[in-house]
């Protein structure tokens, strides 16, 4: 049973090492393309066709495929005014509503997500302004992004379970200032 | 009491609790969005809306313009503009009692037109400027107070996150939005100058003397190398201000421009451009869950009808434009000191703007005001979220103590400004109307 676990962290570390590398590529290709649409507006009078609409489907893939790395880290924004003084077990109590909600949440999404997908993959979706610009593709990563991220929750969740107090848990949650070194928030 | 009041002040209740045991921001906005949607239009109408919502926010061209602005900053930080900014201002305000703290307002409040995040605002100048100011034997507290502040004018100054978020919750156009926070962002700058020169000379123990002073060619030198950055600046900002350029598209010129900048100087490692790019994608995944869970606790907000309920409880009160201003100034006081900036716009504007807007408060200033509270949040202590970044990215130099005590001078400041954009409009408005 051990193994198997150990087998299945290693292979989501590695699903979310290419998650987030995708995502940090699809960020790049947005800002190049947005730009080469403006000079090609600016000095040629020529704005590339369906820019906008391939950074929307760019960016709606690329934040999904992030969340995963952001969950794993925990990093998310926490307002944690009585986790602080909370008792071992009442804190154990508070881990369980984290992971129930975090799971409900993701799960729902996800799993709303995949039919949004399966129906794009149905009628074949493409950009309505560039005909040969494929959309289905990217609502499946969209779809794949959440799905990672519930994974991982429910990886977290177990390994919560297994090892009683999470650790992580407390400390992501106790101290607020530990997260504040990431670029978040405006 | 009407079901609709009923329904929303369940719903923030559960919210607050749920925020309180350490659910994230994100899922407990979603949680109670989809579970108050599910009271009251059925499990299909919640099961839709998660399946449409999250996809249609992510997918809306506006919306680009989040990540483009966090990349942009983080993509100058790491080309060393932060540190070119502040080693040009150090060189021109040395000379004055006090200039560290000066340079680092200056060189925030510049840095604050390439980076929309307070937070990348106060943790990098904490890396660079809190060790020249211990150095120097500056107060600590004051220093890490005075970064912490200064960290806030990314909040005003575009191309402010904060502003973009406030559009897309009330519909505004994001690009007067961004345009308005420029002349309360430099009244902010003046006015912190103005402080910190009043604060040494009353108490001079807090800077020392000056003791280094750099020549006119070396001042020269130093203005020189500043011009691709004020560059880059005018073509974002120029760019949204003469609506040549989607903010989005301002955004993504800004981001390669600091690229190039950075590869153009050689300051870009292939270490340090993976390393920004992996953390501006990281954060935008976060401010982007959290806008989502935003979004749909307030479109449950709306359709409960507690929105519109609360706005017309609170017309029929009868109060004019000052004394709901001033209350809403003391709402968000009073609530930032406890919730961090974002999660306390994307909780309060939904139900907050209705109402200004029912009483006649034109939404541009409106918007600067509540950017300037959310401002506040984020260096009121005990929980503000400049301070714990000031503090984490000290490496243990200052303590907790040291700056809830060193921010309060800067605190008061902030309260000055808030004042005068109360009672001058016209600071918020002007630019806006020349648009």
């Amino acid at each position: 049973m051990r193994q198997i676990f150990l087998l299945l962290d290693v292979g989501l570390k590695y699903l979310r090492r290419l998650a987030l590398f995708v995502s940090a590529a699809g960020l790049i290709v947005m800002a190049a393309l947005d730009t080469f649409d403006v000079l090609s507006s600016f000095l040629f009078d020529a704005p590339i066709r369906g820019i906008s609409e391939t950074i929307q489907v760019i960016m709606a893939a690329s934040v999904a495929l992030a969340i995963v790395s952001v969950q794993h880290r925990r990093e998310h924004v926490c307002v944690d005014l009585l986790v602080n003084k909370l008792s071992p077990r009442a804190l154990r109590v508070a881990n369980f509503f984290n992971y129930v909600f975090s799971i409900l949440c993701v799960g729902l999404i996800s799993w709303q997500s995949w039919i949004m997908a399966a129906h794009s993959v149905r009628v074949e979706e493409v950009s309505a302004t560039v005909g040969w610009f494929l959309v289905y593709p990217w609502k499946i990563f969209f779809a794949l992004g959440f799905t990672i991220v519930l994974i991982e929750i429910l990886r977290q969740a177990i390994s919560s379970m297994l090892h009683g107090l999470d650790r992580n848990f407390e400390r992501s949650s106790s101290n607020l200032k530990e997260n504040m070194h990431i670029e978040v928030n405006p | 009491m009407d079901a609709s009041v009923v329904q929303g002040i369940l719903a923030i209740v559960a919210l607050l609790t749920l925020g309180a045991i350490g659910v994230p921001v994100a899922y407990s906005m979603i949680s109670v969005g989809a579970l108050g949607m599910w009271l009251i239009g059925g499990f299909d109408f919640m099961t839709v809306t998660l399946g449409r919502l999250p996809y249609s926010i992510l997918s809306d061209y506006s919306f680009a313009v989040i990540p483009m602005f966090i990349l942009m900053g983080t993509l100058a930080a790491a080309a060393g503009i932060t540190t070119e900014l502040y080693d040009i201002f150090n060189k021109l305000l040395a000379r004055l009692r006090g200039g560290l703290y000066m340079t680092t307002v200056v060189a925030s409040g510049v840095f604050a037109a390439i980076s929309g995040s307070t937070i990348v605002n106060s943790a990098v100048f904490t890396r660079i400027a809190m060790p020249e100011m211990l150095r120097h034997g500056y107060n600590k507290g004051l220093s890490a107070g005075c970064i912490a502040g200064a960290g806030t004018f990314a909040a005003l100054i575009p191309p402010s996150i904060s502003m973009v978020i406030v559009a897309m919750l009330t519909d505004a156009s994001i690009g007067v939005l961004l345009i308005a926070g420029v002349l309360p962002g430099l009244l902010t700058i003046l006015v912190y100058i103005v402080g910190i020169a009043v604060m040494v000379r009353i108490s001079p123990s807090w800077a020392p003397p000056p003791t280094i002073r750099y020549t006119f060619k070396e001042q020269a030198e130093g203005l020189g190398r500043l011009f691709p950055t004020l560059l880059l600046i005018g073509i974002v900002l120029g760019g949204i201000y003469s609506g040549l350029m989607f903010p989005s598209a301002a955004g993504a010129v800004g981001a390669i421009g600091a690229l190039f900048i950075g590869l153009m100087r050689r300051r870009l490692s292939w270490g340090s451009f993976k390393e920004s790019l992996i953390s501006a994608t990281r954060s935008t995944a976060i401010l982007l869950l959290i806008i989502i869970g935003g979004l749909i606790l307030s479109r449950f907000l709306v359709f409960s009808g507690f929105v519109s309920h609360l706005s017309a409880v609170i017309e029929g009160w009868g109060l004019n434009t000052w004394q709901l201003l001033i209350a809403i100034s003391i709402f968000y006081l009073v609530l930032g000191m406890f919730i961090d900036p974002t999660s306390m716009m994307l909780v309060t504007i939904p139900f907050i703007f209705p109402i200004a807007e029912a009483v006649g408060v034109d939404v541009v200033w409106f918007a600067v005001i509540v950017v300037k509270l959310v401002e506040l949040a984020a260096i009121t202590p005990p929980v503000g979220i400049n301070l714990f970044t000031v503090m984490a990215s000290s490496d243990n130099k200052v303590s907790s103590s040291d700056i809830f005590r060193g921010v309060l001078p800067f605190v008061f400041l902030e309260m000055i400004v808030l004042g005068m954009l109360i009672a001058f409009p016209i600071i918020s408005t002007y630019l806006p109307s020349r648009m």
